[in-house]
């Protein structure tokens, strides 16, 4: 064999050994190898999101060890492998290649590494090489096919060359430094390993992480901590495709600040420049790093053209901030910023804001043109223990038509007619049951039109608490308590102004039976209401025999019970389950007169009939006498799928509805609810349709709606809707008609069209229309949209249409990860949208 | 007509899965529902060594038409697996879907949207039920042994 200490070796001699015996080790102690290959791949890592140097901790010691760096026979995998080429790689250097892409670009050390970090003075390194010679006078000299490796590290080359102190290291011939998810290689290098300097001639590089690769003219490492690139380029883009790269000029790192800058960057799309900066600093740290998001160009018969560049900075761990400047032609510059931060002692939070001076489209309700358009929000939450917490969530925003007009989404219509001031202390102890919070909450207000003052929402102080203990299958205890303040001013004489205290308790206990053939729910509890009223009677006198601190105290039973059939017809299972609902509550108080604070009908539904609840908030407490009847029938296959259901109910009430909101709303006399059915089936995997139906007592269709849904998992889907509400007084319905409809068809590689309808059948008009391209070219994606929609409080019958045209184009790798504006509002208008799209890309 | 009470045929929960594991992400009623459910087959729950019932992830979606008198549709989607002992699956991914719809006008309801709140417990309790009752068919598709 070879000693690796001999000074000489018989060059037959070698090659008899490199026949025989591949692997010659030899130990270089103070070799450390991991600062010239740290060194390259900070300087590269800067550009993607994630630094190459990924924590690599979670190790699965069951994997094979084949990888190059503890393995010196292991072939050294990297470039770009499409499909074919990657299912002949040892699975632990797979990629999982995007739906978009041909293949994916490796290294040879993959990011998953199964190797445990360890320091470089604590690695042993192994050597290997076709030959070695070794002179203590002239240095050492490895070559053909050397290899220097210690776990998650290595150093290849044609030939490496070490002065007799071992202080300087000369590689030359196929160099490749390699880390996990890393591999940087070239001609030659050279580094001094006593004061840490070094250089590496045209190298180019491959992060797999973020399918980042590149090259530059120089890597140079100045002295301990500066490292300098010149020249660089860098894309996540395949090979031989047109895709985008970004360029510049010198990017200097220094690891003693943290800090890079980078000179004369530029980003390319083909051989186009389209965005410049000449200077650009950024820390190097973490593992998220400086630069442009997704830009969106629209174009909106409001605004003109709208071109807004969101820019991350990256400032800190655990601080950083988005600028967005924004151009809208017809009205002017426009600056967004948002600032994020996370604190170890004081929680975290975001604060974002916008600002466009004089917009000189925009006329306010008062006449007054040139107006500023502004908007300021600051949210905060904190953790003080697994008990307590806290939020703050403040948002003021200029005037009433800023979201619609200049809102930095896309996504509109926004129907924000009020902009929320809170501030909330939670506390959850789930080991008592017990959960509350402590809030105060105010509006401000955006909209004096549109809405009377007896219709918004009070501000309020509110303590609220809950306590919840006991099993879903014995005895249950139940309370609650919610005691508040709240506060509205009435100017427009709309009403009277009540303001006041409201305390709400509720104490209960409940024994939940549960078993395989059934269930049997017994609750009794009871329900107080109390109010301070300090009604302005001034404005509105009171109704007769209102006293001013109204009280009511209702108990309440229900009695929830159902039995599970099965049969078995033929390869499916069939069952039949009858449910009895029965609730009970007196009606003691005449309670149409109390203050209404935040308390609404509850809107009708097949569900519905089974609740004992006809509001929805505290300020009334149910009269009931109601059992209603129910059965259902379902089938399931083999695969336990449910395939088809229809249940029926029937509410019978034993007694008048006597408490309402108002005074003025009708008292329920009807002795039936009227039918209601419910059924739903799934034809296969593919195509599911549900569809309800509410029948008023006297026989007419109340309220019903169908959705037919198909999607397949080549990404295609279609769903129609269509949503009929009569009007009901008695059940505070209002009618409405509505049919909706919504696709994706793909249509040619990563090429779909998307599109989704709501028309409105009362009003004859089309309330929104989207249709749009969208295409996936891998390293980059495009998506174009038209839309035509009116906003939420829109009268179609005054107001236009809002046209717009929307273009956004994403660079995988460079932009954020998160959705963007238009994969909101699909997943908003398209149901079933999220599901697709993941089977989309994963395809 | 061939009717029998559940639990008391052969439709009682398979053998296989009387002792089971329940893991599901922290966050949601969808836990706590889940086992009300397994309970009331007589399923030891949390029996160290017994099979798991995944669910690997619990998504709210949201829709809602545009218009101040508006429809708003809640639901939850909830994919699970059966898993062995060490956490292999032993059953393909299913996801399971929920959803509610109601009327909610804009103009003059002067609170925020409360209604979604209380149809929360509804949603998670019927996911539930598909859950506990597609497992309890054991009839859902089983992986290749060799994977």
């Amino acid at each position: 064999g070879n000693d690796s200490s001999s000074p000489y070796s018989d060059r037959d001699d070698q090659r008899k050994a490199k026949s025989h015996s591949k692997t010659d080790y030899l130990k270089l102690r103070r070799f450390k190898l991991h600062n010239l290959a740290f060194a390259i791949g900070l300087a590269s890592a800067v550009l993607a999101e994630q630094s190459a140097f990924a924590d690599t901790s979670t190790n699965n010691q069951n994997n094979t060890q084949s990888t190059p760096d503890t393995n010196p026979d292991a072939p050294l995998n990297y470039g770009f492998y499409d499909r074919q080429q990657l299912a002949q790689l040892p699975a632990e250097q797979r990629i999982k290649v995007p739906a978009a892409c041909r293949g994916v670009w490796i290294t040879p050390i993959p990011t998953n590494s199964s190797q445990p970090n360890v320091p470089v003075d604590q690695s042993d390194t192994k050597t290997r090489s076709d030959y070695a010679y070794y002179d203590p006078k002239e240095g050492s000299v490895l070559t053909g096919n050397v290899r220097i490796s210690q776990p998650n590290r290595l150093l290849s080359a044609d030939k490496v060359a070490l002065n007799p102190e071992q202080t300087v290291a000369t590689a030359t011939g196929n160099v490749k430094i390699a880390n996990p998810g890393f591999v940087t290689y070239g001609e030659s290098g050279v580094y001094n390993l006593d004061t840490q300097t070094g250089s590496i001639k045209n190298p180019k590089f491959i992060m797999s992480d973020r399918q980042g690769h590149g090259e530059a003219s120089d890597v140079i490492r100045e002295n301990d901590h500066l490292t300098r690139i010149m020249d660089s380029v860098y894309s996540t883009c395949e090979p031989d495709t047109i895709g985008w790269k970004l360029k510049s000029r010198k990017l200097d790192l220094n690891q003693e600040t943290g800090r890079g800058v980078a000179r004369d960057a530029k980003l390319y799309i083909g051989q186009v420049p389209i965005f410049y900066t000449p200077y650009f600093n950024f820390p190097i740290d973490g593992r998220r790093s400086s630069g442009v998001l997704i830009p969106t160009v629209r174009y909106t018969s409001n605004n003109g053209f709208d071109l807004a560049v969101p820019y991350y900075l990256n400032l800190a761990p655990n601080y950083d901030a988005t600028v967005t400047p924004r151009i809208i032609t017809n009205r002017g510059p426009m600056l967004g910023g948002e600032f994020r931060f996370l604190t170890e002692n004081f929680g975290s939070g975001i604060i974002n804001g916008a600002f466009l001076p004089n917009d000189s489209k925009y006329i306010d309700d008062a006449g007054r043109k040139d107006q500023d358009r502004k908007e300021l929000t600051f949210q905060h939450s904190m953790v003080f223990n697994p008990h307590w917490s806290s939020f703050v969530n403040l948002n003021y925003v200029s005037d009433k038509d800023y979201f619609s007009d200049v809102g930095q989404s896309i996504i509109g219509p926004t129907s924000t007619l009020t902009m929320e001031r809170s501030a909330t202390l939670n506390y959850n102890n789930s080991d008592w049951g017990l959960s509350g919070y402590l809030r105060g909450l105010d509006y401000q207000r955006l909209d004096d039109k549109t809405v009377t003052d007896i219709n918004r929402p009070y501000g309020r102080i509110q303590l609220h608490l809950d306590y919840d203990q006991g099993s879903l299958n014995g005895w249950q205890r139940f309370a609650t308590n919610d005691t508040g303040y709240f506060q509205r001013d009435i100017t427009d004489g709309s009403g009277p102004e009540t303001n006041g205290l409201r305390q709400y308790n509720v104490a209960g206990i409940k024994y939940n039976f549960r078993d395989a053939g059934g269930y049997a729910i017994p609750s009794l509890s009871v329900r107080t209401l109390f109010y301070q009223d300090q009604t302005d009677y001034q404005t509105n006198k009171p109704a007769t025999g209102v006293s001013e601190s109204p009280t009511a105290i209702v108990p309440q039973f229900t009695f929830d019970s159902g039995l599970i059939f099965e049969r078995d017809a033929g390869s499916y299972l069939q069952t039949l389950e009858p449910r009895f609902f029965y609730a009970y509550s007196p009606y003691v108080q005449k309670q149409s007169a109390f203050p209404v604070f935040d308390t609404t009908y509850a809107s009708n539904g097949y569900e519905q009939l089974f609740s004992p609840s006809r509001f929805i908030g505290m300020d009334r407490l149910d009269d009931n006498n109601f059992a209603t009847l129910g059965i259902t029938n379902r089938f399931y296959d083999s695969n336990g799928l449910e395939r088809f259901r229809i249940g029926v109910a029937d509410r019978l009430y034993f007694s008048d509805r006597k408490t309402r909101l108002a005074q003025t709303d009708a008292i329920g006399t009807s002795s039936s609810s009227g039918p209601g059915v419910e059924i739903g089936a799934a034809w296969n995997k593919n195509l599911t349709v549900d569809s309800s139906a509410l029948w008023t007592p006297s026989g007419n269709l109340s309220t019903s709606s169908t959705a037919i849904h198909y999607a397949t998992d080549s990404g295609r889907v279609t769903s129609l809707g269509y949503i009929f509400r009569r009007n009901v007084t008695e059940d505070n319905q209002i009618a409405s008609r509505q049919a909706t409809a919504s696709f994706i068809q793909p249509v040619y590689n990563n090429f779909r069209v998307l599109g989704s309808v709501q028309y409105d059948l009362l009003q004859r008009v089309t309330r929104d229309a989207l249709v749009g391209i969208d295409y996936d070219a891998c390293c980059w994606s495009i998506a174009l949209f038209g839309r035509s929609y009116y906003n939420d409080f829109d009268d179609p019958k005054v107001t236009d249409a809002h046209r717009s045209v929307v273009l956004q184009i994403t660079f995988k790798g460079l932009a954020s990860n998160s959705d963007s504006n238009l994969a909101t509002l699909l997943k908003q208008k398209i149901y079933g949208f999220t599901q697709v799209d993941s089977t989309w890309q994963n395809r | 007509c061939g009717f029998h009470l559940r639990g008391s045929g052969n439709f009682a929960m398979p053998e296989a899965y009387r002792n089971l594991q329940v893991i599901v992400p922290e966050g949601t009623q969808l836990n706590a529902w889940i086992r009300a459910e397994l309970t009331a087959l007589n399923v030891k729950l949390d029996v160290s060594g017994s099979p798991r019932l995944h669910v690997l992830a619990v998504r709210p979606t949201r829709q809602e038409l545009t218009g101040s008198l508006t429809e708003i549709q809640i639901g939850v989607e909830a994919d699970y697996r059966l898993e062995n002992a060490n956490g292999e699956a032993i059953t393909t991914t299913r996801t399971v879907t929920s959803r509610r719809s109601y009327q909610y006008n804009r103009n003059t309801v002067s609170i925020s949207d409360q209604q979604s709140t209380m149809l929360q417990t509804e949603l998670y309790q019927d996911a539930a039920r598909q859950i506990v009752r597609q497992v309890s068919t054991g009839r859902l598709p089983e992986l290749q042994a060799a994977s």
